[in-house]
């Protein structure tokens, strides 16, 4: 089992005050309270227009996309019923001892999928989680030595869907958002992120609770004068930095040359993204401290609060569209769960090894309630979102959220993934249905309709082979 | 850059299902065994092939793309450019994308805009965090800033800076109407830049033959600094390199020996040894509190116990033989203790205990390899046999069939673990791999889920016998101890020994092909008997380390 290094936020956070009170170093903020975007009504479905491409008239919309780890007992997560009638499953019911709500309460706002096949994952060298979890959002076949393990050189073939998104909104808007994204894992892992670049390179995820409280709220007290000031003197240092690469590019051969122009991509970017600010109200960080045990460890609920309630006011200030979140590594080795009544041993009790036990009625139900317990978290997410008002409305109204796993079930299957999507994404799409498509429909088609609901005419996402088009009969 | 994390292909010895044997097999470009050459013809040519002397008469390196900082070598040459207070990277940076085994692996070393700007927050932190008038020695005027410049810049970017270049930097200075601020951004410009955070090469263009050029005295000083100490080159480093004096084989031998007798070879050393086996996961290991209550107050010093035994070794003089096979550790007080040693009274110093050598075998009876290897409650054989498998004997195993787990029955009253695993013999979807390294891990059975020695296992008698299959040096044993003098006489566990420094040391895949006169090379000093420091030497002075293959 690798061990992701991670930041250590505790530090960084008083690192970053000490440079704030010298007037360099932080993310820039505006603190002059909470500028909501206020656009008008979108003619196009009658919800929130998009404040920052107010000339295209279209609705203001978000993205998250989050994992429940290991897969599902299918009986208990698919409904019964008909496409409106349907009835959920044990899986979405609530978990009133953990304090947590059920999916069951949104049912209403879901669209909740059968027949989606994780054909990418299907054809990868091992067909394992790995695979299952980091192809979730590329839609592409993980490279690599057919049987082997990850530690022959796989390769990813990224974007992910998260990125490329969040890189077509800027577009539209014209400008980058203060964050692209916001990547929330609890840790490095490989198991951990949905987040990829082109070039397969995994976005780096925010892991800490006060890391991500910085990245929003860091720089809070810095006046208007002196942010211009600390703008100016960035574009300065950036300048110089900028052109060191581009004079040592002209000596070096060419794949020498190609990793240092990634490396001044990622500069120019930067050099636009400073120019970005984040106006929110910073809350009381005292409100948002680090759980104790590592971050998604055994507190990992302290955790799974804290990060949805700061992407919530990071969604509510406008800081970004999109947004990842998985709770807990998929796949072999470090999962436990010991407030649902599990043993912390690796053999009866760690999650994924009880994964493989599905179909044994002994560890059926534990299986269940893992998994009911991760959707409470989904659950919880939607009620927070849905709690925040936003326009006439409330953030929920813009959201479209793709809860997603690694596998279909413990015995590494594909077929009938446990997939669902909850929210209209500003009126795009249509809920509160079952929708049961053919069996093994690639769930490429699932990220093509995703793309298409965020009005972009893309036909195709991920590897050309498990590709087919968008997904019949989702959109309204 | 499209890798996701991986290491050493030269590492990836696929095994061809778990029934053909070891199988020498690069992971080629379809990925399909290839049916290559049987590992052990290989091994009993003694790296002497046909074709491969000639081959090598002339400098054949292997690749060598440009590298950039791990976190660590961030943190080191921080620290020696700016001062222990700059080691500020790994509190900064997010973390490293978990490289396959060596965080010098090049194919974790993306570069995305978030960790871009990460660079950015972190030169302003380490520029925000030093002391301008001590650091600079004087405070005012462009002579003053200049001469920061002229001292900075080729420290900084381990090579002489142009006048163009220093200029530049002045320029920066100046763009600041405060000095200090000027400094500052100075500090930051050079710490993003390329030839900082980067280790450019190009070597001498106008002796290049065959598109293999010479290293300059700089590339070499750097290529040395950060094998052997993790860090940039000191001020003896880089005077051997302004004297040019690096590319003889004796200003370069005598450079070698210096830095090794450095204690931050011996941090490097151990450094690279924790990552060959994993050891540092044992920081988070967690036991069953009821069997191992003082578990989590010792497993900090099951670390410090494996790095003290690695660096003693190799500083000693020691060899891979004394790695595998040395009965000498170290302990304190509560480590002692917790393995039920008598405590040497030193408290929390660590000091030398000899243990039985029929039970104790180096590095892989240490409690870090061994707790590590094992659940909470209950010791793993798979997980130390496939840990043998991979690490000392560079086999693959193929992962396990997804749908054939649970066969193992839970830990009970009566039962051993050996005889719980044992199911795996009786099942046919699994004899074929497990029959393989289950025995391997069970030569450590008389190793508790702690890394306890224990003679009995579940009030019963431990088994820790079992036979050493697929490789040079095939027989039986009966414990870590024997199986461990088996390991020490095989080409095999040698050969992989190297390929696992070639990894640390190249960043990138070991290719049996494009590295094959280094690879070859290596491997007759390692089977000549060379000590640990003696390989790690030769290594520094081969060809592939002091050429490069120049690209279009």
């Amino acid at each position: 089992m690798s061990i992701p290094l991670l930041r250590r936020p505790m530090h960084r956070r008083e690192l970053l005050r000490g440079v704030g009170s010298i007037a360099i170093g932080l993310p820039l903020l505006e603190a002059m309270g909470c500028d909501r975007p206020e656009g008008g009504v979108s003619a196009r479905v009658g919800r929130l227009v998009d404040p920052r491409a107010p000339q295209h008239a279209l609705p203001l919309q978000r993205f998250i996309a989050t994992t429940i780890p290991n897969g599902v007992v299918p009986s208990a997560w698919f409904p019964t019923g008909g496409e409106l009638d349907f009835t959920t499953g044990a899986i979405m019911d609530p978990l009133p001892d953990h304090g947590l709500p059920g999916l069951a309460e949104h049912r209403d706002d879901l669209v909740i999928l059968k027949g989606m096949w994780h054909k990418a994952a299907s054809l990868g060298p091992e067909k394992s989680h790995n695979e299952g979890h980091s192809c979730t959002l590329t839609g592409t076949i993980m490279q690599g030595p057919p049987g082997t393990t990850a530690d022959a050189g796989w390769t990813l073939v990224g974007p992910s869907l998260d990125q490329y998104l969040a890189g077509k909104l800027e577009e539209i808007a014209g400008a980058p958002f203060a964050r692209k994204t916001l990547p929330l894992v609890p840790g490095a892992s490989f198991n951990g992120t949905l987040s990829w670049d082109a070039t397969g390179t995994a976005i780096p995820v925010i892991s800490s609770v006060t890391g991500l409280f910085d990245e929003l709220f860091g720089l809070a007290s810095l006046s208007a004068a002196e942010k211009a000031a600390l703008r100016l003197r960035r574009h300065s240092v950036l300048d110089g930095v900028i052109g060191n690469y581009e004079q040592l590019q002209t000596r070096l051969g060419a794949s020498d040359k190609a990793r240092l122009e990634a490396h001044l991509d990622a500069l120019r970017a930067v050099e636009q993204r400073i120019d970005t600010e984040i106006v929110c109200d910073a809350p009381d960080a005292m409100a948002y401290p680090e759980p104790e045990g590592g971050f998604g460890g055994p507190n990992l609920a302290t955790w799974a609060d804290a990060m949805q309630d700061l992407l919530v006011l990071a969604f509510s200030c406008d800081v970004t569209r999109v947004a990842t979140l998985s709770y807990r590594y998929c796949g072999g080795g470090n999962s436990y769960l010991p407030w649902l009544g599990f043993t912390e041993d690796y053999d009866t009790g760690e999650h994924h090894e009880m994964s493989h036990r599905y179909m044994d009625p002994l560890w059926d139900p534990a299986l269940v309630l893992a998994s009911q317990w991760f959707c409470g978290l989904t659950a919880q997410l939607i009620g927070k979102l849905k709690a925040t008002p936003e326009g006439s409305g409330t953030l929920f109204d813009s959201v479209i959220l793709f809860q997603g796993s690694d596998v279909a079930t413990g015995h590494h299957t594909w077929e009938d993934m446990p997939y669902l999507l909850a929210g209209s994404g500003g009126g795009v799409l249509p809920t509160g249905r079952y929708l049961q498509l053919p069996t093994q429909t690639p769930h490429n088609a699932l990220l093509v309709s995703l793309l298409q609901a965020f009005g972009l005419p893309d036909t195709s996402f991920g590897d050309a082979e498990p590709n087919s088009g968008a997904l019949p009969g989702l959109l309204g | 850059m499209a890798s996701v994390r991986q290491l050493a292909a030269g590492l990836v010895l696929a095994l061809v299902g778990c029934y053909d044997g070891l199988r020498h097999d690069a992971v080629g470009d379809d990925g399909s065994d290839g049916g290559s050459a049987d590992e052990s013809d290989a091994g009993s040519d003694g790296g002497s092939d046909s074709g491969g002397v000639d081959a090598c008469a002339t400098p054949a390196p292997g690749p060598s793309p440009i590298r950039r900082l791990t976190q660590r070598e961030l943190d080191n040459t921080l620290a020696d450019l700016l001062g222990p207070e700059s080691a500020i990277a790994s509190v900064m940076l997010p973390g490293d994308v978990q490289p396959r085994i060596y965080d010098t692996d090049i194919a974790s070393h993306g570069i995305t805009e978030e960790l871009a700007y990460a660079y950015l927050e972190l030169a302003e932190g380490v520029s925000s965090s030093v002391d301008v008038p001590t650091l600079v020695g004087c405070s005012e005027g462009e002579a003053c800033a200049r001469a920061f410049v002229e001292s900075l810049c080729p420290r900084a970017w381990r090579r002489p800076c142009t006048a163009a270049e220093l200029d530049g930097l002045v320029a920066i200075w100046a763009s600041s109407d405060a000095f200090d601020d000027g400094i500052r951004r100075v500090i930051e410009v050079v710490l993003q830049s390329a030839d900082f955070l980067y280790r450019p090469e190009i070597g001498d263009l106008a002796e290049a033959s065959d598109g293999v050029v010479p290293l300059s005295s700089y590339e070499i000083a750097s290529r040395l600094s950060y094998l052997l100490w993790g860090s940039m080159p000191d001020d003896a480093l880089f005077a051997a390199a302004e004297a040019d004096a690096l590319r003889d084989t004796a200003g370069l031998a005598e450079q070698v020996q210096r830095m090794l007798d450095d204690p931050r070879a011996g941090a490097q050393i151990v450094w690279f040894h924790e990552q060959w086996l994993g050891l540092v996961a044992i920081e988070s290991v967690a036991k069953d509190p009821a069997q191992f209550p003082e578990f989590a107050n010792v497993r900090a010093a099951m670390r410090t116990e494996a790095a003290r035994f690695v660096e003693a070794v190799a500083l000693g003089g020691g060899d891979l033989g004394d790695l595998l096979a040395s009965p000498t550790t170290y302990v304190n007080d509560p480590l002692a203790s917790f393995y039920g040693l008598p405590a040497p009274g030193s408290g929390d110093d660590f000091v030398e205990v000899e243990l039985p050598a029929d039970r104790h075998a180096g590095l892989l009876t240490k409690g870090a390899f061994l707790a590590i290897g094992a659940n909470q409650e209950s010791s793993s054989p798979v997980r130390r046999g496939v840990a043998i498998v991979r690490q000392v004997l560079c086999s693959s195993p193929p992962p396990p069939p997804p749908d054939v787990m649970g066969t193992i029955p839970p830990p009970s009253p009566g039962t051993t673990t050996r005889a719980r695993f044992e199911a795996h013999e009786s099942d046919p979807a699994c004899s074929g791999c497990h029959g393989l390294f289950d025995p391997l891990g069970f030569a450590f059975e008389h190793f508790d889920a702690g890394g306890r020695w224990r003679d009995l296992d579940n009030g019963l008698p431990v088994d820790a016998s079992g036979t050493l299959v697929g490789t040079d040096v095939d027989g039986s044993f009966d414990g870590a101890a024997e199986l461990a003098g088996l390991l020490v006489g095989s080409d095999k566990v040698g050969d992989c020994y190297v390929d696992h420094l070639l990894a640390f040391a190249g960043g990138r895949l070991v290719d049996p092909f494009e590295d094959a006169c280094t690879q070859t090379s290596l491997r007759d000093v390692q089977r000549d008997g060379a000590s640990i420091v003696e390989l790690v030497a030769a290594l520094a002075q081969s060809d592939g380390f002091r050429f490069r293959r120049s690209e279009p």
